[in-house]
């Protein structure tokens, strides 16, 4: 529950942290912290303009988008507290729930039967979908060292691991950073500034939604990029041992609360740190050309194999 | 009762009376027969059978061969099922999908080559012998043979066949080349003969032979090149019933092998796995290139041929290194997917016959825009392509669901080898996870969204109930599969407890797991309604205005603008070029051609394996023979001249006493 609370916040607040980064970063005034807020507030309560091309997939698509995130956090666990449905297994329903999601943006795209949407469906549809398997080996490779096959005991594992593995911890944190910078399509796959519809990937897709299903879609992208930063912060916000001892000399003061206090904070702290670390890394990277993202994702791929590998070493599984 | 004499009693004189029959009551006819035939396996099952999980008979009267076992074990009857259902549904399907067949000595063809076809697939499930079971086995690649030649009137059709035909007796010398070495060495022929066989012989090369000879039916890489073209050309409720549950087949003999396999676990384990990775991957990334519906479908059966093979790879692993948990989600992964795939892919090829009588094409650069025109047919694709990506909550994400457990479950307690070898197989399943996606959102989202780009695609109408009919009953197991796991679970943990051991335990501590993934299955079903109904809501208050779509400031757009499938693929391309031959036919416009023709612009896909392995061996051995052509002048006196050297050499030989 605490999860998928302190998710919607950051959604929220998340998206402003990184456009004020960089734009004080550009020497702008940019836009305020809020913004993205209120924006949304105006597309829920603006008329739609819906395509005479389109069919009922275009109406529905945005909805199936959003639930498909919405459950997706669903399973979402916090520090080592469960999400809200947790089972073994439960993050292969994470990807193909967030993959039906895609699923219906890609057709819905090619509803309107404009060229550049299919364009913009046809990239985001291949990057999205090459970056799975690093999602699966990085996983894959934690539940091997942890025994278990759910988030939340996965985490809970890496809580009381030992040092090597709080080292793959800092790789897989790289990797799953990357693998959100692309599932949200942001730098160096996608240039959300840019301005020519012909190299966008993301915005030219989403090109004919517009009111309520638009704010639906941005509420929806904002989420899953808070997703993936729950996913990189759950891994560190175990607190320091000697803070806990520290605490612990205090008998008057509620421990577990304060435990989940200290977490929260760093949980948040976390993720304006990755915001700000957004901000600052697409203010000073271009994209990379277009045919060269299929490489940069197999690269990621290639790391989770590394982290693969890593957990057999720990493991000392390399005795034949 | 004696169900074997009355199924050879109805193909002695039931089918073939289909001649006398007018033609407009032909394929009820039909329909009729599927339905007897189903009716007296599927009756042997439930009452005999799920008595006490087991049912056996034998019979005598076959003079040539002697004895034969009869037997309905777990396996056998889940594949009995499964041939039975989606021949009752292909069959209430043909009697739409033929109305317009005017060619009667055609549609005799048909009809007997089509009931023959059931009855052969269900006596393959049933005999334990490997002689009758492989004249049976050549029965049914004859009865497929004459369905695909169902349009024999057009050249191109009878040399797919005839490749087909070719390609399956190849695949059945590899199987008699096992039988043969297993009569010299244990003097039977029965099933348990094999068992005898593994027990004092190395087991890896005899899996391979019959590797080999299942794999020609089943599609594996090297042996995969008839797929493709003969899907492109069978009608749909054949195709239907050959990808959907007669490639299967190939899945019942190798498991039929695999139960008696006693040794070298961990090689035939990691061999399966890889050719299944390889197989898997190269069939989505060759059905994301073609623009035919049916071959794109064709490549797909392929793709999924590929993650039933990694379970079943899994579930020989899981027994080589003692890890049951790894065994049992493998192999019941794979029965699960190979029942899903029959349900599914079924469904795929009866909605792209629609589209076919709807239009007269599965080009999807011909198509677009048919969802408006065909509201039930575009729903059932849009299903079944959701199910055959194995997105929740269909059933597809449940057989995928348990192969992702077994592979994260065997990587726990193993060892290296196996180890890496789950790796790749996890690799293997979310690649071809996502890629799929990519591929179905291509054929769907082209054929069905969209403007119309033909004509004929704009003229489409909405196809007949019988054609309906059986796709809506597909989906409600489709779905039911999705929400009540459990019956289903059931069943397949029955049939892999022949397999493993401990295999109840496992069973009943996954119902768990699928119980969960149908829940949420149903949580995002309501999540998405209120999400939706909420939207509506909303969107009427705020008011709704039409208009063109947006063409970026572009005024007169085009229909022929539109992403096309060769477009959409093209980004991809690039990065199958090492797989894929792709080849485009057009003369540039030259600086001196003023005013530039109207001219033409042609791509071409084709398959590397089937070009380098295939077609160019093929043509050396014809430049070598074609030397000796002169041999075969035509004159009947050179032939008596040869006739005569033959004898001559004869002579001489044994008058030297060489032999």
């Amino acid at each position: 529950m605490i999860s998928l609370i302190l998710i919607l916040i950051t959604a929220l607040l998340f998206i402003g942290v990184l456009n004020r980064t960089r734009s004080l970063l550009s020497g702008r005034k940019g836009p305020g912290f809020l913004q993205v807020i209120k924006d949304l507030f105006r597309m829920f309560r603006k008329g739609s303009t819906f395509s005479t091309t389109t069919s009922m997939i275009f109406q529905i698509a945005p909805s199936v988008y959003f639930g498909s995130i919405i459950m997706a956090l669903l399973v979402v666990p916090f520090a080592d507290q469960e999400g809200i449905l947790s089972f073994e297994g439960d993050f292969i329903f994470f990807i193909y729930a967030l993959a039906i999601g895609k699923f219906f943006m890609i057709i819905s795209a090619l509803d309107t039967g404009s060229p550049f949407e299919g364009m913009g469906a046809n990239r985001e549809a291949l990057y999205s979908l090459l970056v799975e398997p690093a999602f699966f080996i990085l996983i894959g490779s934690f539940s091997m060292l942890s025994g278990n096959t759910s988030f939340y005991k996965i985490y809970q594992t890496m809580h009381f691991g030992s040092y090597e593995s709080y080292l793959l911890c800092v790789v897989a944190g790289f990797v799953l950073i990357q693998i959100g910078m692309i599932e949200n399509s942001r730098l160096p796959i996608d240039d959300p500034k840019t301005h020519l519809e012909l190299t966008m990937v993301h915005e030219v897709m989403i090109l004919d939604n517009s009111g309520f299903d638009l704010g639906l879609i941005t509420l929806g992208t904002s989420l899953k990029f808070a997703i993936y930063g729950a996913l990189v912060a759950n891994f560190f916000v175990e607190p320091p041992h000697a803070l806990i001892v520290y605490i612990q000399q205090f008998p008057q003061v509620d421990f577990k609360l304060l435990l989940l206090a200290i977490q929260i904070g760093m949980f948040m702290g976390i993720q304006f740190l990755w915001a700000v670390t957004v901000g600052v890394s697409e203010s000073f990277r271009a994209r990379a050309r277009m045919n060269r993202n299929p490489l940069i994702i197999f690269t990621l791929t290639a790391i989770s194999i590394l982290i693969f590998f890593g957990v057999l070493i720990i493991m000392k599984k390399f005795q034949l | 009762m004696e169900i074997s004499v009355l199924l050879f009693t109805l193909i002695l004189f039931l089918v073939p009376l289909v001649v006398l029959v007018p033609q407009k009551y032909k394929s009820f006819y039909s329909f009729g027969n599927v339905l007897i035939t189903s009716f007296l396996t599927t009756y042997v099952i439930i009452t005999e059978f799920f008595k006490h999980w087991y049912y056996f008979e034998e019979i005598q009267r076959i003079p040539l061969i002697g004895n034969i076992e009869i037997k309905i074990d777990p396996l056998s009857a889940i594949f009995i099922l499964m041939i039975n259902f989606i021949f009752i549904m292909a069959s209430l399907y043909s009697i739409g999908y033929l109305k317009r067949q005017k060619n009667e000595r055609s549609l005799n063809i048909n009809f007997i080559a089509f009931n023959v076809l059931q009855i052969s697939m269900l006596i393959i499930c049933m005999i334990q012998d490997f002689m009758p079971f492989l004249i049976v086995w050549e029965i049914m690649s004859f009865a497929s043979f004459l369905l695909i030649l169902a349009d024999y009137e057009k050249k191109k059709t009878v040399k797919i066949a005839l490749n087909y035909l070719v390609q399956m007796h190849v695949g059945v010398v590899f199987l008699m080349m096992a039988v043969i070495i297993l009569q010299i060495e244990t003097n039977d022929m029965t099933f348990q003969s094999l068992n005898t066989y593994f027990q004092s012989h190395s087991n890896f090369p005899m899996f391979l032979l019959f590797f080999v000879g299942f794999g020609f039916k089943l599609g594996f890489l090297p042996m995969h090149t008839w797929v493709g073209d003969t899907y492109s050309v069978v009608p749909s409720h054949v195709a239907a019933v050959m990808s959907g549950v007669m490639k299967k087949l190939g899945v019942y003999g190798l498991i039929r092998v695999l139960m008696e396999v006693q040794s070298d676990f961990l090689q035939i384990g990691l061999f399966l796995l890889i050719m299944s990775m390889i197989t898997g991957v190269y069939g989505i990334i060759s059905a994301i290139m073609q623009k035919n519906i049916r071959k794109s479908l064709a490549y797909s059966s392929m793709e999924n041929i590929g993650i039933i093979g990694i379970g079943l790879g899994m579930g020989v692993i899981g027994h080589g290194v003692g890890d049951y948990a790894l065994a049992f989600l493998g192999f019941s992964g794979a029965l699960l997917h190979v029942f899903n795939h029959s349900l599914f892919k079924s469904l795929l090829f009866f909605s792209a016959g629609s589209i076919h009588e709807a239009t007269g094409t599965v080009n999807i650069n011909k198509l677009g825009g048919l969802f408006k025109k065909m509201k039930f047919t575009g729903v059932i694709f849009l299903i079944g392509s959701l199910a055959v990506c194995g997105l929740p909550p269909l059933n597809g994400f449940m057989s995928e669901f348990l192969l992702y457990s077994g592979i994260l479950e065997g990587m726990n307690a193993t060892h290296l080898m196996s180890e890496i070898g789950l790796l790749i197989g996890l690799l293997a399943l979310s690649l071809i996870g996502g890629l799929a996606i990519y591929n179905f959102t291509k054929v769907f989202g082209l054929s069905f969204l969209g403007t119309p780009r033909t004509e004929k695609a704009e003229l489409a109408e909405e196809v007949n109930y019988f054609m309906l009919a059986p796709q809506i009953l597909i989906i409600l197991t489709i779905f039911s599969v999705g929400f009540f796991p459990k019956l289903y679970i059931n069943v397949v943990g029955k049939v892999v407890s022949h397999l493993v051991h401990q295999a109840p335990i496992f069973t009943i501590k996954f119902f768990n797991a699928a119980e969960n993934i149908s829940l949420m299955g149903m949580v995002f079903c309501a999540v998405v309604i209120v999400i939706y109904i909420l939207r509506t809501l909303a969107v009427k208050k705020n008011g709704i205005t039409e208009g063109p779509t947006w063409g970026c400031g572009y005024v007169a757009p085009n229909v022929r603008m539109q992403y096309s499938s060769t477009s959409y693929a093209h980004f991809f391309q690039t990065l199958a070029a090492p797989i894929v031959v792709a080849k485009s036919n057009y003369s540039a416009i030259e600086s001196n051609n003023i005013f530039p023709k109207s001219r033409a612009f042609e791509t071409k896909i084709e398959d590397k394996v089937r070009k380098n392995w295939l077609e160019k061996p093929v043509q050396l051995a014809l430049k070598v023979i074609k030397k000796f052509a002169f041999i075969q002048s035509g004159q009947t006196q050179s032939y008596l001249v040869y006739a005569l050297l033959f004898i001559l050499v004869l002579f001489l030989i044994t008058f030297f006493k060489l032999i």
